[in-house]
């Protein structure tokens, strides 16, 4: 496990009794979280324990039942799900998701649009940057996850990685101050795998927030400041020091782990 | 030669054919002369309304010249309009259509073989009648059973035919005991007569004379059925025009020149005669009648025959532009409106979704047929009056909307979620998420569908040939009773016209999907 990067910096996300359920089915129980800036921070958990939608609610792709989400001083709460939301909460909605890029197993790149037109379009769209401010930045975006050279491609003439990569670049065009994976690695041949990975690991040397879902328990353990398990809708243990991830306190964590292989 | 050079081809083809097209047209433009209005009408021209493929000798195109018409109720007019020191000018609509039209105000007048009856004055002011004349029956030359609409009577297994609407209609449908088959075009009647398919054909005397002589294998009783009286038509409340019209006839009937037009198409008799106490013998040569006669025997050769078809062109070319305008406008409203309907029945609020799918569904569980008239002569009695253009445009517009929405909405929900919900955690609304990620990929999903509509639309556009508009299919049905001789060649050729000026959107639709895969990168 990476040394924790907690002292000092401040909390960018607060969750506080987060449910969510869809139709009667709960399937987030009252969480509650925080997350410093910096972090780096893994989720995992077996098929079905909430991970997605806990990921999915932190950037209002789901709107969470009730609780309350904080992330940087953008606030939404909730006192149960048949409150109406009011145009104040889907203003304050459209404006977190603005602070919270997303990258997702199935990359979901335009694929009408070229590689640098997939990065550039939400800076236009959305920030109002002009055409030519808006490339020279999905270059230097482009650049930094290696795929200068493929700017003017199609999405479908690129491998699995090189197109996580892109969705990487796209989401950091919209300069995030969280970045959430939903399984980044799950769709990629294992040798594509470490190249969308080092790219992960590159922007936490750069100090920025990531959140991940995920399966590649090994990334998990090296590159996270700490592991989130999770298990039926519920946090069940957070993994900070290597000691408890060979180790686990609880009973369904250390039962996980061992079905997934890790030792 | 692959398929695109062939399209290619075909496109320079009717491009040229086009451009000719308009090179005659403003070649034969002319200038309407400038009259100075009857003082007591306030009108500088009398408007009739007659149906021109509704076949000699009302109202017909010339043989010789196809589009100009002429018939022996156009001469009666334009008698009538000398008399008001007023010209006529002649307003294309289907026989149906003729009374509703002035209702209208298509026209001022109709006059196309219309018989007085106590229905059809319900719905116009007639005038005194010009003519009298008697429905006759059409036999088979070779049946020696039938002397009389009696012997079709109380005859399970025989038939007698007659127009669709016409006053014929109503006279057999008041006889006891018979099998009536209706039909639009006389000439299909005496098709189904010489096949078998009916026993007898119930028409007007002057239309039987033009027509079952040229017929090999017909001919007509001369036991009259019923006397008819023809009458013109005004709108009901246009008191004063039917009396200036009647005092015309009237001074027609004084001055001989009635007889006159009657005997130039061999039309007078003896129930004239007496109307008019003239029992003079003729004078008058019955010249139409022979002329209109000839050019029936003339047989054509293989070449002569091309020559003739050759010179419908500038005809059909005008008809096929009416055509392909009317097509494409109406396609341009029914894209915006369907994709309209198709966002809001998808992204809408449930009452707006609701509206949508009820616009959607009555309007394609409704015939366009059904939707045209009333949109044409239903409308005006809630006070608004298109124009044929303006209600044909509309009509297939609305009608095709409900299909396009329908595509739309297949191809909107073929892009698989994750693309919007990519473009929403970029923080783009949802309009722009539509905008510029759904719409672009719906686009080329729905492309052939769309191209396979607009040729579709472009064919049910003969539709509004019912609503007064010539366009192809009008021009062929007029043509087709002028040529009734040698109609397969010309339904032949308006086929292979339809079937040309369709090519060039496969071929544009063809390269536009080419264009839009190009870039979706699939063109490796």
């Amino acid at each position: 496990m990476k040394r924790h990067q907690q002292n000092g910096s401040s909390a960018i996300i607060t969750i506080e009794n987060l449910v969510k359920s869809f139709d009667d089915t709960v399937v987030l129980r009252n969480i509650s979280l925080t997350i410093h800036r910096g972090d780096m921070v893994s989720i995992i958990g077996p098929s079905g324990c909430g991970k997605s939608t806990f990921l999915r609610c932190m950037n209002c792709l789901e709107i969470l039942d009730s609780g309350s989400i904080t992330i940087n001083n953008i606030n939404l709460s909730r006192n149960d799900k048949y409150q109406k939301l009011s145009n104040e909460f889907s203003s304050k909605a459209h404006r977190l998701r603005q602070q919270v890029g997303m990258v997702f197993q199935n990359f979901n790149l335009f694929p009408h649009k070229t590689v640098i037109a997939n990065v550039m379009l939400a800076p236009v769209a959305v920030q109002g940057l002009s055409p030519e401010q808006a490339r020279a930045k999905a270059m230097a975006f482009l650049d930094k996850v290696g795929l200068g050279k493929f700017a003017d491609r199609y999405p479908e003439s690129l491998s699995g990685g090189q197109k996580q990569r892109a969705a990487i670049a796209r989401a950091l065009a919209m300069s995030p101050s969280v970045l959430l994976y939903d399984e980044p690695t799950s769709a990629l041949d294992p040798e594509l795998v470490g190249e969308v990975l080092d790219v992960m690991r590159e922007l936490d040397h750069e100090n920025m927030t990531q959140i991940v879902v995920t399966h590649e328990m090994q990334f998990a353990r090296e590159a996270s400041d700490y592991i989130i398990f999770m298990d039926k809708g519920e946090i069940i243990e957070i993994i900070e020091e290597d000691i408890h991830f060979e180790n686990p306190k609880d009973e369904r964590t250390r039962r996980f782990l061992k079905r997934v292989n890790i030792k | 030669m692959n398929t695109d050079s062939f399209l290619r081809a075909i496109v320079s083809v009717v491009a040229a054919i086009f451009i000719w097209y308009i090179h005659c047209g403003s070649a034969l433009a002319e200038n309407p002369p400038s009259l100075s209005p009857n003082k007591e009408l306030g009108i500088s021209v009398l408007r009739f309304g007659a149906d021109a493929s509704s076949g000699a000798p009302y109202c017909f195109a010339d043989r010789k010249d196809p589009s100009h018409i002429k018939g022996f109720d156009v001469d009666v007019i334009e008698a009538i309009a000398e008399q008001l020191h007023i010209k006529a000018e002649h307003v294309q609509n289907t026989w149906d259509g003729l009374i509703p039209g002035l209702d209208r105000n298509m026209y001022d007048v109709v006059i196309d073989g219309v018989v007085i009856t106590p229905e059809h004055q319900e719905g116009a002011l007639f005038s005194a009648p010009y003519y009298f004349s008697s429905y006759c029956l059409v036999i088979r030359n070779a049946d020696t059973t039938i002397h009389s609409l009696a012997d079709i009577q109380g005859r399970r297994d025989k038939y007698v035919g007659t127009l669709t609407g016409s006053e014929a209609l109503d006279y057999l449908n008041k006889t006891n005991n018979l099998n009536i088959k209706q039909y639009d075009q006389e000439i299909d009647g005496y098709k189904d007569l010489m096949l078998g398919r009916i026993d007898g054909f119930v028409i007007d005397q002057p239309v039987a004379m033009y027509y079952v002589p040229a017929i090999t294998g017909l001919r007509m009783l001369e036991q009259p059925l019923d006397t008819i009286r023809y009458g013109i038509a005004v709108e009901k409340n246009n008191v004063k025009l039917i009396e200036q019209i009647n005092e015309a006839i009237f001074a027609l009937q004084r001055s001989g020149k009635l007889r006159k037009i009657l005997e130039r198409w061999n039309l007078w008799n003896t129930s004239m005669a007496d109307y008019l106490s003239d029992h003079n013998p003729s004078a008058i040569p019955p010249s139409e009648y022979k002329e209109y006669m000839s050019s029936l025997h003339s047989s054509l050769t293989f070449w002569e025959r091309l020559q003739r078809y050759w010179s419908f062109m500038p005809l059909f070319s005008k008809a096929a532009g009416m055509t392909m305008t009317v097509s494409i406008s109406s396609m341009g409203l029914a894209i915006i409106l369907g994709l309209i309907l198709a966002v809001l029945r998808i992204y809408g609020p449930p009452p707006i979704q609701f509206i949508a799918v009820s616009y959607i569904e009555i309007i394609r569980g409704t015939p366009l047929l059904i939707q045209l008239l009333i949109i044409f002569y239903g409308l005006p009695s809630i006070g608004i009056a298109l124009n044929p253009f303006l209600a044909g445009w509309l009509g297939l517009g609305l009608n095709y909307a409900a299909s396009e929405a329908e595509n739309y909405r297949a191809g909107l929900m073929a892009i698989p979620k994750g693309q919007s919900e990519a473009a929403i955690a970029l923080g783009m609304t949802n309009w722009q998420t539509l905008r510029h990620v759904i719409l672009p990929q719906a686009a080329r999903i729905v492309m052939p569908p769309v191209t396979n509509d607009f040729i579709a639309l472009m064919k049910d556009s003969s539709l509004v040939s019912m609503i007064t508009l010539t366009e192809l299919t009008q021009t062929y049905t007029g043509l087709r009773t002028t040529y009734f001789d040698d109609y397969f060649g010309i339904g032949i050729q308006v086929a292979i016209i339809y079937l040309l000026i369709g090519l060039p959107f496969v071929y544009i639709s063809r390269r536009l999907e080419r264009r839009l895969r190009t870039s979706l990168g699939k063109n490796k």
